[in-house]
């Protein structure tokens, strides 16, 4: 494959801003029937403070690509391929990729310097630990601090994430608590060390919408008075215009569409990122209009369709070229980019070179 | 936690007396009496006026619940069992060292349980599916599947023709009668170790397969991606979350434990030679020795509702999730 990474390299002043850049990473699963190609060639960007969207169907990869970053992909997950790069607080780069992940080095990271929350936080708590015992586990593992301290933090950090009573509360389990009050107990974790960055898988999937709108405002307030930058999955598209900065759309392990939140809401030039946008239940449309829905179903992962992945669903399908060429990465112009044949530039298409191989 | 125990315990009064009756009804529920067994075993005949005035000493012509009130307020008054027909002797002088003995071997052969299934079943889990698991996996079934009293007789030889091993029984032929002393004490401790290892083996290859399975599914549990993701190294995440709540099912097996191994394992008692309650059960219930048999009964009945209640208190205080109300 084309390194087309390299075109996307920023310049210096922008390279100091910036705090992770994947890099066409490849995260594969071996399972007995096969190879699973959960994440096969994505790149992200993410500049410090900021917060970057990736959204996608169920099963494209976004969960693995973030769990990729903190390198616990289950097994028999591997990442195969690609770069991870992180600036450490110590103004060092690091290839997280490279990474023993049972390693001393990635454990420094891990809760330190990045931290995330999950889908459910029904079960990301111990159900037999105190809440408190879990925050002050990962105070004591980063910071230089004794057990009082680090309870005197626990409670700072209960008390910050909005937990009423919050002295009180160090000492009650996670089955005491409900939903929105268990992932504010999460993020109070997550954030006890001040990391540089926030990884929140869909961390407002499993809760109620009033919830939902509290637990996101309270990441973006503590984002503000932190700086730290934040990378949100999410399937939903409301979620990311009230906080990305950046978006990234995923298809099948793949980005095919990524800029900045503006243009990819009012410029979308994938067929894929635009068919997701014309889904979204709008409060203006007729009774009896019926709701777009993207046609056909995500294949099935050992199914894999050639050439753009998207092809068999897409509207603007090209016959014998969508079905054989892999589009490679396009930038439009800013951090805008998109795989799609539809924008390849005659240069860069290599359309009939692939086509006679 | 308190008032929780003090309830539990004042609700095993009910439960302990319908219990006796029932350990009582059992006993009575074959045809026939101690005498009717005596009698079809006697060499010469007996003649109906000598059954009658035997009948009477023994209290059998009553009614049942006449009888059942005699033994159990003997129980309950001065802890008498009654007496054992068949060894003429009262039953509690019988079944005291026997129950002591008894509660020894079943400690040290749970203690081997769990000392040996809980590291192997977590081995096995964290391996899963690797040449390790797999070999444990062969040999646990094959514990499970050789009959005790089997893997007893091929122990019993081979200790006996390559260790010299006096085998059999719990103690060296000069202490069995002895008087509780350091010496005996020791002399059984380096007896101990063949019945234990024998009754121990198929509880710890079943351990094993319950442990690897309680810990596959905490394994794959969110809370342990969350606290690695807190960046907490391998061998600590594993013993304080998974491991620590895939013991809790553990300690609810204690209860069944104690009873299994006071009655169940009578056979291989037998080919042991241990002085054991289980022979003694097995004795008494075909020589119809209806107030040792009963006793036994009562008493394997009791500890099966003390393990019950052991293990209950255990977890309530183990696992937070469980609410004392």
């Amino acid at each position: 494959m084309q390194p087309t990474h390299t075109r996307l390299d920023a310049t210096g002043a922008e390279e100091a801003d910036r705090l992770l850049e994947v890099r066409e990473l490849k995260t594969h699963f071996f399972a007995d029937e096969g190879v699973v190609r959960a994440v096969d060639g994505v790149n992200l960007s993410l500049k410090r403070g900021q917060t970057l969207c990736v959204v996608g169907e169920s099963g494209c990869g976004k969960s693995v690509t973030a769990r990729s970053i903190l390198r616990i992909v289950p097994s028999p997950g591997e990442i195969v391929a690609g770069e991870i790069l992180f600036r450490q607080r110590d103004g060092n780069t690091v290839d997280l990729a490279e990474m023993n992940p049972k390693g001393r080095e990635i454990r420094r990271i891990r809760g330190g310097e990045i931290s995330m929350i999950f889908q459910e936080p029904m079960s990301s708590l111990s159900p037999v630990h105190t809440i408190g015992s879990q925050i002050m586990e990962a105070i004591l593992l980063h910071l230089p601090v004794t057990r009082q301290e680090a309870r005197k933090r626990a409670a700072y950090m209960l008390d910050l994430v909005g937990i009423p009573r919050a002295n009180e509360q160090l000492d009650a389990y996670s089955f005491e608590l409900s939903g929105g009050m268990r992932q504010r107990a999460m993020i109070a974790i997550a954030l006890a060390c001040e990391p540089q960055l926030l990884i929140a898988d869909e961390p407002t999937t499993a809760l109620d919408v009033t919830t939902q709108a509290n637990i996101l405002d309270l990441i973006r307030d503590l984002q503000q008075d932190s700086g730290m930058s934040v990378l949100f999955i999410t399937h939903d598209l409301g979620v990311v215009a009230e906080i990305a900065d950046e978006v990234v759309v995923m298809y099948l392990g793949r980005d095919v569409e990524s800029g900045d939140v503006d243009s990819i809401f009012h410029e979308a030039k994938h067929p894929y990122t635009r068919a997701l946008l014309q889904s979204i239940p709008r409060y203006d449309s007729r009774d009896n209009q019926r709701l777009y829905s993207i046609k056909g179903t995500v294949p099935h992962p050992f199914d894999r369709p050639n050439g753009c992945p998207f092809h068999p669903r897409c509207d603007d399908f090209i016959a014998e070229q969508c079905n054989r060429i892999d589009p490679p990465r396009q930038r439009l112009g800013g951090e805008h980019s998109v795989r799609c044949l539809l924008y390849a530039t005659a240069d860069e298409a290599p359309i009939n070179k692939e086509m006679r191989t | 936690m308190i008032w929780y125990i003090a309830r539990r315990i004042v609700y095993l009064i009910p439960t302990l007396l319908v219990v006796s009756v029932i350990a009582f009804l059992v006993i009575q529920l074959p045809p026939g009496d101690f005498l009717a067994s005596l009698i079809s075993k006697a060499e010469e005949t007996i003649d109906q006026a000598q059954v009658d005035a035997l009948r009477e000493r023994y209290g059998l012509d009553e009614p049942i619940y006449v009888q059942y009130w005699k033994w159990i307020s003997g129980i309950i008054t001065r802890g008498d069992f009654g007496d054992s027909f068949e060894w003429n002797r009262p039953v509690s002088d019988l079944i005291w060292e026997r129950l002591g003995l008894t509660m020894v071997i079943s400690l040290y052969t749970l203690a081997f349980i769990w000392v040996v299934a809980i590291p192997i079943g977590i081995y096995s889990a964290v391996k899963q599916y690797t040449i390790g698991d797999y070999l444990v996996t062969v040999v646990g079934f094959i514990g499970l599947a050789i009959p005790n009293f089997l893997l007893a007789l091929v122990l019993m030889y081979i200790a006996f023709r390559y260790f010299g091993q006096s085998v059999g029984g719990l103690f060296s032929p000069e202490f069995i009668d002895a008087p509780w002393t350091l010496e005996r004490v020791l002399d059984m401790l380096s007896h101990i170790w063949l019945p234990v290892i024998i009754l121990g083996t198929s509880g710890t290859a079943a351990l094993i397969r319950v442990m690897r399975a309680n810990l596959l599914d905490e394994l794959s549990k969110l809370y342990v991606d969350a606290a690695r993701a807190r960046g907490l190294s391998e061998l600590r995440l594993l013993f304080k979350y998974p491991v620590r709540v895939a013991l809790n099912p553990l300690v609810s097996a204690v209860a069944w434990v104690f009873p299994a191994l006071v009655s169940g394992s009578a056979i291989t008692s037998i080919v042991l030679n241990l002085q054991t309650t289980g022979p003694l059960l097995y004795r008494s219930l075909q020589a119809q020795d209806m107030y040792l048999a009963g006793s036994l009964i009562l008493l394997v009945s009791i500890l099966t509702i003390i393990g019950t209640l052991v293990s209950d208190i255990l977890l309530a205080w183990i696992d937070p999730r469980i609410q004392l109300q």
